[in-house]
């Protein structure tokens, strides 16, 4: 559009002759004293807690320690700016973001302020939603029971995540956290073909916390590439923000996740990761004096990641009839990945122990498994889904049935078989149907699969097709089956891809003799 | 926010019992005017600063202060040196003067104020904000006057935490505001 000088300057005209200003009243505070993102101010009487107030510079505050004489608050952004005798003016308002639709495909900071360079967001006060809010109450719950897939075949058919579940994400450094969360992004584009304003399109909202500056810039390509950046927002707050932003930045990401749900849509929300932000946490509150508990978190540091996790749901058909202020229409959900990272596989720290307590289920990476090629590093063993199961797909759940026991088995006997020579059959046997479950499970990044993929290749590894494959080449016939099926029993998976399908013995028989023939085909 | 500086809670607390002990004393005009003289002493940077300094002995401190105002004082005021001293306090005694007038503006009914003004006001127009606001609050409203140049024109009042701002820079910013954020 070609703007004229002409115009603006006659519809800044306009502005000026209508503006009238009278005089303003406002309540002022002034800073006693300032220091590592901490103001102390003086004054601000009327002041709620978690209110943003207005620092000279633009700079922005919230207040958190109601005190008898002074008002502690953090300060987020521009701190440098902000100095002793200052005048602070409160805003009146619970800190709140922006929400909606002008959010999707782009990269916020955690008030909501855009950081991707793609202009304004262009929503206006209604949109704006306090960042903390009442999680969903018992009647307007509903059990989980829809599967949110991940697309990962390991994660899927072992420890399914259901729509409104908290499946906590836990492993040490470089295990692979962040690809699992940006695969099951990825994956979502599969529920409406990546389209926002398609009805069954899962929303997706990823928050980084104190992470590199250049991870988020990663991640977001990588959506960008996969096609999923439309229906994704990212909220950053970076490791070189205030610790006060890490912090709220969760707040703020469920926020933005809340307005889609309580309009009855689906919502994947990933944070990655909560180490950090209890960092940012522990931080914040021994500058403001608030006493140190173990590890010197503060003590309702629980609480921080409880009240947090608690707005995950899943919520009831009826919740618009229970509470029409809120919800505009039933049924809609947030499931959350949440990210512990843990140092030496340390699962008994403060941290991990409280948001393993608080989740639904924990999906364990480990290092060793990570670096010995098993990829993504799941140890089946000791990840779990505590509701899962009852969204998980007829068809595979009666697949993967036999699957964690088979590799539990396969563990167990593998370390005993490296004690002796003289191994029987059905041992043997066991062994080897474990290599290759191992293999089987093993799935490279950005590559979901859709539901369909899963069970016919986790049906050749269980019912022993694969047994007579050389364990180096599974991964390949994997691949090349599902492509087969696809190419020679669309109507199959199309079937499979349903959620309601069951396995019947029809449908094994037919991807049976299939597996059978592709086989015969297959040259490794 | 009134114009006397920050007081900590503790100070606060002895002034409470202070003006408590005045009022039911029936001494508060005394124990004030006490309260004023100390106030013009510790205006001083340098006489605070002895009663917090470390290196001096609390003794020697409550010995100075004796010394200085011994006899000049009311028994009430005299009485919070002797306890200020014996309770290791003394460091608190420069704040001690504001807390009391706070209080004893709370009493009378009273609240302080800041007037800031681009030029310096006369006193008939002081007198009738003042007039004004003490019909709109219920209170005695007292002003101090203040020149701020950045102003430009107008007036700004800022009243027990509460800032009316009617000057020219207040109304200039406002329109700052609405013009960045029209919409071409």
């Amino acid at each position: 559009m070609e703007l004229q000088p002409s115009e603006v300057t006659s519809i800044l005209k306009k502005e000026i002759e209508s503006f009238q200003a009278g005089a303003s009243t406002e309540q002022v505070g002034q800073v006693l004293q300032v220091g590592d993102g901490v103001a102390r101010v003086y004054g601000l009487d009327n002041c709620m807690m978690s209110e943003l107030v207005e620092f000279p510079g633009g700079a922005m505050g919230m207040a958190l320690n109601l005190e008898e004489d002074n008002v502690g608050c953090v300060l987020l952004g521009n701190a440098a700016a902000v100095k002793e005798g200052d005048i602070v003016k409160s805003s009146g308002r619970i800190i709140s973001v922006p929400t909606g639709e002008a959010l999707l495909g782009r990269v916020v900071d955690a008030l909501g302020v855009p950081q991707d360079g793609k202009g304004p967001l262009n929503t206006s006060d209604d949109d704006l939603r306090p960042i903390e809010q009442d999680a969903p109450s018992v009647v307007e719950r509903t059990p989980v029971c829809e599967p949110m897939a991940t697309g990962l075949k390991a994660i899927d058919a072992m420890i399914p995540v259901g729509r409104g579940q908290r499946e906590l994400v836990i492993g040490d450094r470089q295990t692979g956290k962040t690809a699992i969360a940006i695969d099951a992004i990825i994956n979502q584009k599969s529920t409406g073909g990546g389209d926002p304003s398609n009805k069954d399109q899962v929303i997706c909202v990823y928050v980084a916390v104190g992470q590199k500056q250049s991870t988020v810039v990663d991640v977001q390509r990588k959506l960008d590439e996969a096609g999923a950046s439309p229906y994704t927002i990212i909220v950053n707050a970076s490791a070189s923000e205030e610790a006060a932003m890490q912090f709220i930045a969760p707040y703020s990401g469920t926020a933005m996740a809340e307005r889609f749900r309580d309009a009855g849509r689906h919502v994947l929300v990933i944070y990655d990761d909560l180490t950090k932000q209890a960092y940012a946490y522990r931080q914040v509150m021994l500058l403001l004096r608030r006493p140190p508990g173990r590890e010197a978190y503060p003590g309702d540091v629980f609480n921080l990641h409880s009240r947090l996790l608690e707005r995950s749901a899943k919520l009831a058909d009826n919740a618009p009839e229970i509470n029409p202020e809120k919800y505009s229409a039933g049924g809609g959900s947030i499931t959350s990945l949440p990210i512990i990272e843990t140092q030496e596989g340390d699962v008994s720290a403060y941290i991990p122990t409280n948001v393993i307590s608080i989740t639904d289920g924990q999906i364990f990476l480990e290092s060793d498994l990570f670096n010995s090629g098993v990829r993504p590093g799941v140890n089946v063993g000791i990840s779990v889904s505590r509701v899962g199961g009852s969204a998980q797909t007829p068809a595979m759940k009666k697949v993967a049935g036999g699957l964690r026991i088979n590799l539990a088995q396969y563990r167990e006997l593998e370390a005993f078989a490296q004690f002796g020579s003289d191994l029987d059959a059905a041992t043997q046997q066991s062994l080897n149907r474990g290599a290759r479950l191992v293999e089987l499970l093993k799935q490279g990044q950005y590559q979901p699969l859709e539901n369909a993929d899963q069970i016919v290749s986790i049906f050749a590894g269980t019912s022993g097709k694969l047994d007579e494959v050389d364990v180096n080449s599974v991964p390949e016939f994997a691949l090349g089956f599902i492509e087969y099926m696809k190419s020679n029993h669309a109507d199959v998976m199309t079937e499979l891809n349903g959620w309601d399908t069951k396995w019947s013995d029809e449908l094994a028989a037919t991807v049976g003799d299939a597996c059978d023939t592709f086989k015969s085909q297959f040259v490794g | 926010m009134s114009s006397s500086a920050h007081v900590s809670p503790v100070a606060r607390r002895y002034g409470r019992a202070l003006f408590d002990a005045a009022h039911d004393g029936g001494s508060l005009n005394e124990v004030r005017a006490d309260m004023q003289q100390l106030a013009a002493v510790f205006a001083d940077a340098d006489a605070a600063s002895v009663l917090s300094d470390p290196r001096v002995e609390q003794q020697r401190k409550g010995a100075l202060l004796k010394s200085a105002f011994g006899g000049k004082l009311h028994a009430h005021s005299a009485a919070l040196l002797g306890v200020l001293e014996s309770r290791n306090r003394l460091a608190l005694l420069p704040q001690i003067p504001a807390a009391f007038e706070e209080l004893l503006d709370q009493h009378e009914g009273r609240l302080r104020g800041v007037l800031e003004t681009a030029r310096p006001v006369d006193d008939a127009a002081k007198q009738r904000l003042e007039q004004a606001l003490s019909t709109s609050t219920g209170k005695t409203v007292q002003l101090e006057a203040n020149v701020q140049e950045d102003l430009l024109g107008g007036v700004r009042v800022t009243l027990a935490g509460t800032r009316f701002d009617g000057s020219a820079r207040g109304r200039l910013e406002k329109l700052q505001l609405r013009l960045a954020s029209v919409e071409l």
